[in-house]
């Protein structure tokens, strides 16, 4: 008979072998004995292995808060069944089904009320936590708002004085171009109205000379 | 080349250990380094605290892993993975801790002279019929002095796939050798583990003959 060699072997005891592989260790270990032998060794092996297994320290931020709501649940539930136990103890003489018929009612109730409370509870819980939220955020808008305005004002503000103050500017100096070229107008005019008054006086030729320019 | 994502620390909550690890070998980013201890520090402590049977030396050389892979961040290769180069630092100084306290033996065993016997003898020593009430605790105790007389090779297969649960392809990689040879290792360990185990926890009267083969219904199929 061909055995499966250790390696199969311990793929299958460590659940790492294909399905058809482990199908056909299998079929095999039911009719070796010698095989079954092995693997029953190994595998007492490993559970006396599991005797010694090193608890590490638990690391911090358990998440036990998010288990809080479950263990009280779980905490309810067994005070109802220890009270359930006990009630059943005193009244032995009582049948279970009267026991039963008696509180199922009355606990049906009770955990609907329970469970309505606790629903209604979230849920205003929620609905106000919602509604907080929305007015802090409601109000970081408009504060956000209110302060973007007020600096695109103050920029706007700003680039209109600065427009003034150009335009000022840009006056002054045309207002000074347009003097200068009046200056030197007038003074032009005046230079040809000198040369034209000298022009005159100045005596065609042939005529009688002018004793002065002797 | 891996992407990392821009932001602090608040980001790195949806980062992989490798994308983290790359930010500590290239920014030298603490803050990623302490999210990956918080991940890996409890399976480290675990793996030398069953390498060296000692839950404070396993808490120490833990320590002593994340110390060493801090310094060594930019040797980190990015292609491979975080949790096999820590497992990788973690075994050497297993080892070398081994290593030590085999000297300190033969040491103290080469000052009492003669008669204190051989080690395999001190090893292999019988051990006392425990007291009822400390049966549970003494078996283990008997499996760990077991574990600690398997060579290294051995043990350190046994408590990879055992005790940490990682798969054989996943040793392999961890200790550079051939998936077969794994499994052989592993296969060798446990029936040295077996033989012990017989010996010792036969003398447990409370358990059953422990490592006796089963009947042939209890083994699982």
């Amino acid at each position: 008979m061909n055995h499966p060699n250790d390696e199969q072997w311990m793929s299958y005891l460590y659940d790492e072998s294909d399905a058809a592989q482990r199908a056909s260790l299998k079929a095999h270990l039911k009719t070796c004995g010698e095989c079954q032998t092995k693997v029953g060794e190994w595998q007492a092996t490993r559970k006396n292995l599991s005797e010694w297994r090193v608890t590490a320290k638990s690391s911090p931020g358990t998440p036990f808060r998010a288990a809080a709501p479950l263990l009280k649940w779980a905490a309810a539930a067994l005070i109802l069944c220890a009270g359930i136990a006990i009630g059943r103890l005193d009244s032995a003489t009582i049948s279970p089904e009267k026991v039963r018929a008696a509180i199922e009612p009355q606990l049906r109730r009770e955990f609907a009320q329970m469970l309505n409370e606790e629903l209604s509870m979230s849920s205003t819980a929620t609905l106000q936590a919602s509604a907080q939220q929305t007015k802090v955020m409601l109000a970081d808008y408009a504060g956000a708002a209110e302060t973007s305005r007020a600096t695109d004002n103050a920029a706007i503000l700003t680039a209109l004085n600065k427009l003034s103050e150009q335009r000022l500017a840009d006056y002054l100096l045309l207002k000074k171009d347009v003097d200068t070229v009046a200056v030197n107008t007038d003074l032009g005019f005046r230079s040809t109205q000198q040369e034209l008054n000298q022009l005159a006086v100045y005596p065609p030729p042939g005529s009688v000379p002018n004793p002065q320019l002797k | 080349m891996k992407l990392t994502p821009p932001g602090g620390l608040s980001l790195l909550f949806g980062i992989t250990d490798e994308q983290a690890m790359w930010r500590v070998a290239t920014e030298d980013d603490e803050a990623a380094f302490a999210r990956l201890m918080h991940r890996w520090e409890t399976p480290i402590q675990r793996l030398c605290a069953h390498m060296t049977g000692d839950r404070q030396h396993g808490e120490d050389l833990a320590q002593e892993t994340f110390a060493r892979a801090f310094d060594r961040r930019k040797s980190f290769e990015c292609q491979g993975k975080v949790s096999t180069w820590l497992w990788r630092i973690a075994l050497n100084l297993c080892y070398d801790e081994l290593r030590r306290r085999r000297r300190r033996q033969e040491t103290s065993l080469e000052d009492a002279g003669e008669e204190t016997g051989s080690l395999g003898e001190t090893l292999a020593a019988p051990e006392k019929v425990p007291d009822a009430s400390l049966l549970e605790k003494e078996r283990g105790e008997l499996v760990r002095q077991a574990l600690m007389r398997l060579p290294e090779t051995q043990r350190a297969v046994l408590v990879l796939r055992h005790y940490q649960d990682l798969k054989f392809r996943e040793i392999a990689v961890v200790l550079e050798i051939p998936e077969g040879t794994v499994k052989s290792r592993m296969a060798e360990a446990l029936t040295v583990m077996n033989g012990m185990l017989r010996k010792t926890l036969a003398r447990t009267p409370t358990q059953p003959a422990a490592a006796e083969p089963p009947s042939k219904e209890s083994i699982v199929l």
